[in-house]
């Protein structure tokens, strides 16, 4: 067996060891480099998991349970997996907020809950107790069985001076290593560095000691199984399902998986120390796998124990130890004990910093900050405060640890000490996983839940240990207190039957949970919960490198806050972190603080740097008693104003253009249309023109030539030709007339010439011009005129056509001998109508508007085409509008047609018959 | 799509790694190196591990990111 001093000397020299890679990771990182910006390096730290607990504890579990050890560390891995998710999340949050601990997580979640901060830095305190208490019962019996007692394979137990001692050195130790000097950004790469080589450590040593067992006293596995299947109570370890042990499964297994995310030296690692979120994606495979290797040779290792000391007098726990002792092989005892210290100093230095950071920022500092007397806001050297609250706090964790040790936690196991402090962090669950993905989550409810699940907790575990431990009345176990059965920690609510761990995990987190949910439902939140949630569940929406923090209406200058900073984080400090600020702003440290006006970047990397040290929501309100908050001033909301008012007038412009737009791509469709129509139209007028023109033609040369060439014909024949190609000729002349009037008024050239005249006088001359027709064709012509002259004002040529137009066509369509024709004119509000009736054929309904197109002529199947050229009536119509009035077809008429046509009156006509004397009308019209 | 696929391999593999599964597994004999339940929880707990590392370094290797200047 190896000397004692020897032993001792090695572990310090490891202990130097460490210290030595934490000092040059630091002084490496002040050159600018890294060496844990490595996702293998972050992978290996997040295995500061795996304590004593797995170290020692797992193989003295196996050795009475067989596999319910392994729980533990399947949990984890079932939730490594959601890892790229849910740990990702909380990372990049953290990083915007510069949060660094769960407490300070979960007091910003909650709209700056400072209450709500403390109570989760008591219950971790309170729950980690126990399991820090585990780490030095660990490496006392360690060093009692290799350094005190290595000839007596003791049971395990530990003598008061051992474990105090131990106690010591380790306050010592993680106050050198963890709370040196007080770091602005909280992150500490040096003991980072430190705690993956520790786990590296670990493992080679526990992969050691297993193939020694295994394969150096065993002939390898089937030999080592054989052998223990030939005792049944060993075979039994390799089966499940005795005593509710797979519940016991399910529940570990939700226990390990809350506390690999909630566990506060987790929380430190994973989040906190984080240099980059994508190393995540690498850890969520890498750290199941440490676990994996780590726990195969758990159960062959338990086995041996068992075979090699079967008279159970060695505790369990010690099996790694005492095995290699037992078995003298020294070296790998050696090796065992310092993996042994690995896993516990790695676990203890890591959580004390973690809850002494969560003391100091979310406990002391928001206490001191409110003390009027205390003034930090004026006090010098703050730094040196704040270093001291944190190592005190580290001392007050291990001795509280050490002194649970010493009075309750020494006569249970590692793991069922351990599984204490796993169902105290989960209690942070609810809040946490709610907080992350249910908006409606508020302080209320992460109070209500906290505080009853940490009560369930701590009267079903703690309590009932205590009670076992002889602090109170056993009665309280077996009867209840006051004789009230089912309020007996062991069997709370009548849950009979379980183990307390089982129970206990299942009231704490159902309760908590649904006083969580059941708060959070009933109360109102306030609107900065309301925001801050909104910002935490959409936290992956927003960029992996941004960076904000609440924004600051307000000034300060460089010197101030510089000031500021020298108080909590000393000159030194201050000095550096201001001169790499400087730097990656690409100005220098003078013209920095030279500035009037410090820029919004540098007070919120001063609140940045701040959070560190004292917490964010602390952060907030040093800053704030520097920085002069300019209130949103009358000025700055009316600029907000104006800018959306332009905003909206800019909107309205643009919607007016777009409308004109659209109105004149309508207006270009329609006249497109029209143009289209007009084509066409102009298309319809020759080809009618052409045929128009062509009949009179055709009839005028076939007669001439009958003529021409037939020369013995009578002379009545010659004349009756004759006479045929001058009406002809005559057609063909009116026909080309009506064609140049009618493009002269399409085209509106047409001369004008209006001139007052009376309309009984137009009608007489109309009908004294076609005199000789209406004689020949014997009809009979009626005219209905008022007794007073009816004045208008137009182009007598023109309104004559029109009348002439109207009466030619009564006269084409009379029957011949009966033919009657009435005329009247009559005298209307403002105008004058004259209507023309016949007793012809008449014009069927539908085509009443029609007549009035060009060349559109009656047709009558019984008499064929009519004479006449289709232009007459189109002509009319346009005449008829110059001058203002209508023309149309009258309805009504059973047979014959009625056409009228108006002309507006002129104004003074009422007085003209004074004005030409003698007629005095009794009746106008009449 | 992969955080999909890694939260469905998750709770498979907590349901394979639980009550009913494992009880079938859970017995005495044994023929060659390991008892049945031995490697039925170590090979799936190594499967899980297999698929997610081949799910995360698919992508390509984990890029360098730039030094944290804060």
């Amino acid at each position: 067996m190896m000397a004692n001093a020897w032993l001792l000397l090695t572990a310090f020299v490891y202990l130097a060891l460490l210290f030595g890679i934490a000092y040059r990771t630091d002084r490496f990182r002040e050159s600018g480099k890294s060496w844990i910006n490595n996702a293998n390096v972050y992978s290996l730290s997040l295995a500061v998991y795996c304590t004593a607990w797995t170290f020692y504890g797992s193989v003295g579990l196996a050795a009475s349970q067989g596999f319910m050890f392994l729980p533990i560390y399947l949990g984890p891995t079932l939730l490594a997996l959601l890892w790229s998710g849910v740990l990702r999340k909380i990372i990049r949050i953290a990083k915007r907020y510069a949060l660094t601990s769960l407490a300070d997580f979960l007091s910003v979640r909650y709209g700056n809950a400072t209450f709500l901060g403390g109570l989760v830095t008591f219950v971790a305190f309170v729950g980690i107790l126990p399991y820090i208490s585990l780490q030095i019962k660990a490496i006392g019996f360690g060093f009692e069985l290799l350094v005190e007692a290595p000839d007596q394979l003791s049971t395990g137990s530990t003598s008061d001076s051992t474990t105090f001692f131990v106690t010591l050195v380790l306050v010592a130790f993680t106050i050198l290593f963890g709370v040196r000097h007080l770091d602005a950004t909280e992150r500490h790469e040096g003991m980072v560095a430190a705690i993956a080589f520790e786990s590296l450590i670990k493992l080679v040593a526990f992969l050691a000691c297993g193939v020694f067992v295994v394969y150096g006293v065993y002939n390898g596995f089937a030999d080592l199984f054989q052998k223990a299947s030939a005792f049944p109570e060993l075979a039994q370890l390799w089966t499940l399902g005795h005593d509710g042990e797979y519940e016991e499964w399910f529940f570990l297994n939700l226990l390990a998986m809350l506390a690999i995310l909630l566990l506060p030296r987790q929380f430190q690692v994973a989040v906190v120390e984080n240099v980059n979120e994508r190393h995540v994606d690498r850890a969520s495979w890498l750290f199941p796998l440490y676990l994996l290797l780590i726990n195969i040779f758990v159960l062959p290792i338990a086995l041996a124990g068992r075979l090699e000391f079967p008279d159970g007098q060695i505790d369990a726990d010690t099996f790694m130890l005492t095995l290699p002792v037992h078995l003298e092989n020294g070296w790998i005892a050696w090796l065992v004990f310092l993996g042994g210290l690995s896993a516990a100093t790695s676990m203890i230095v890591v959580e004390s910093v973690a809850l002494s950071n969560m003391i100091c920022n979310s406990l002391v500092m928001p206490i001191l900050i409110r003390i009027p007397f205390v003034n930090l806001k004026e006090g010098k050297g703050l730094n040196r405060v704040l270093l001291f609250i944190r190592r005190a706090s580290v001392a007050l964790v291990l001795f509280t640890s050490y002194a649970y040790f010493q009075t309750v936690s020494s006569a249970y196991s590692l793991v069922s000490i351990g599984l204490i402090s796993f169902l105290a962090v989960a209690q942070f669950a609810p809040a946490l996983l709610g907080g992350l993905y249910w908006r409606n989550g508020n302080r209320t409810g992460a109070l209500l839940g906290l505080s009853t699940g940490f009560a369930v907790w701590a009267y079903t575990l703690p309590f009932g240990q205590m009670i076992q431990a002889g602090w109170f009345e056993a009665s309280l176990l077996t009867e209840g207190p006051g004789g009230i059965d089912w309020l007996r920690p062991i069997a709370l609510f009548g849950f009979e039957g379980a183990k307390p761990i089982v129970q206990a995990t299942f009231w704490s987190l159902l309760l908590n949970t649904l006083a969580y949910v059941g708060g959070s439902l009933l109360t109102t939140p306030s609107r900065l919960e309301r925001q801050q949630a909104r910002l935490f569940v959409g936290a992956m929406s927003f960029s992996e490198h941004s960076n904000s923090l609440q924004t600051w209406q307000g000034t300060a200058t460089p010197i101030q806050l510089q000031r500021l900073l020298e108080r909590f984080l000393g000159k030194d400090h201050t000095r550096q972190a201001l001169a790499r600020y400087a730097t990656s702003h690409h100005t220098s440290f003078a013209d920095l603080l030279a500035a009037d006006v410090a820029e919004a970047g540098l007070i919120q990397h001063t609140e940045k740097l701040l959070s560190g040290s004292i917490g964010s929501v602390s952060a907030r309100i040093m800053v704030a008693s520097v920085v002069e908050e300019e209130p949103l001033g009358m000025d700055a909301v009316m600029d907000l104003l104006d800018a959306t008012q332009q905003a909206i007038a800019y909107g309205q412009q643009l919607e007016e253009k777009s409308k004109e737009l659209q109105k004149v791509t309508d207006d270009l469709q329609s006249a497109n249309l029209r143009l289209q129509e007009l084509d066409r139209l102009k298309d319809d007028f020759i080809s009618t023109i052409t045929h128009e023109l062509r009949t009179p033609l055709t009839s005028i040369r076939a007669f001439s030539e009958i003529l021409h060439d037939t020369p013995g014909l009578p002379e009545e024949k010659q004349r009756e030709f004759l006479g045929i190609i001058i009406k002809e000729s005559e057609r063909l002349t009116r026909l080309i007339g009506q064609i140049l009037d009618f493009e002269k008024l399409e085209s509106g050239k047409m001369d004008w010439n209006p001139q007052p005249l009376e309309l009984q006088a137009l009608c007489e001359d109309a009908l004294a011009s076609l005199g000789q027709l209406l004689r020949d064709q014997q009809i009979r012509v009626e005219t209905h005129f008022p007794e007073t002259a009816v004045q208008v004002e137009g182009d007598y040529d023109r309104l004559l056509q029109v009348l002439l137009n109207l009466l030619s066509n009564a006269v084409k369509f009379c029957p011949k001998q009966a033919g009657r024709i009435e005329v009247s004119v009559k005298r209307l509000e403002e105008h004058a109508e004259i209507r023309v009736k016949d007793n012809g054929i008449g014009i069927p309904e539908k085509e009443r508007n029609a007549v009035f197109e060009k060349f559109r002529q009656v047709q009558s199947t019984n008499e064929g085409k009519p004479a006449g050229t289709g232009l007459g009536l189109s002509i009319s119509k346009n005449i008829v509008e110059h001058h203002g009035g209508t023309i149309g077809v009258a309805p009504g008429s059973e047979y014959g047609a009625i056409f009228f046509f108006t002309i507006p009156l002129l104004p003074e006509t009422p007085a003209l018959p004074n004005l030409q004397g003698g007629y005095v009308p009794e009746d106008p019209d009449r | 799509m992969r955080f999909q696929r890694l939260t469905g391999m998750s709770l498979t593999g907590g349901l394979v790694l639980n009550y009913p599964v494992i009880s079938v597994f859970s017995h005495l004999d044994f023929s060659g190196t390991f008892p049945p339940l031995y490697l039925f929880l170590f090979g799936v707990w190594g499967v899980l591990i297999g698929l997610t590392a081949f799910l995360m370094e698919r992508h390509g290797r984990v890029a360098a990111p730039p030094e944290d200047g804060s």
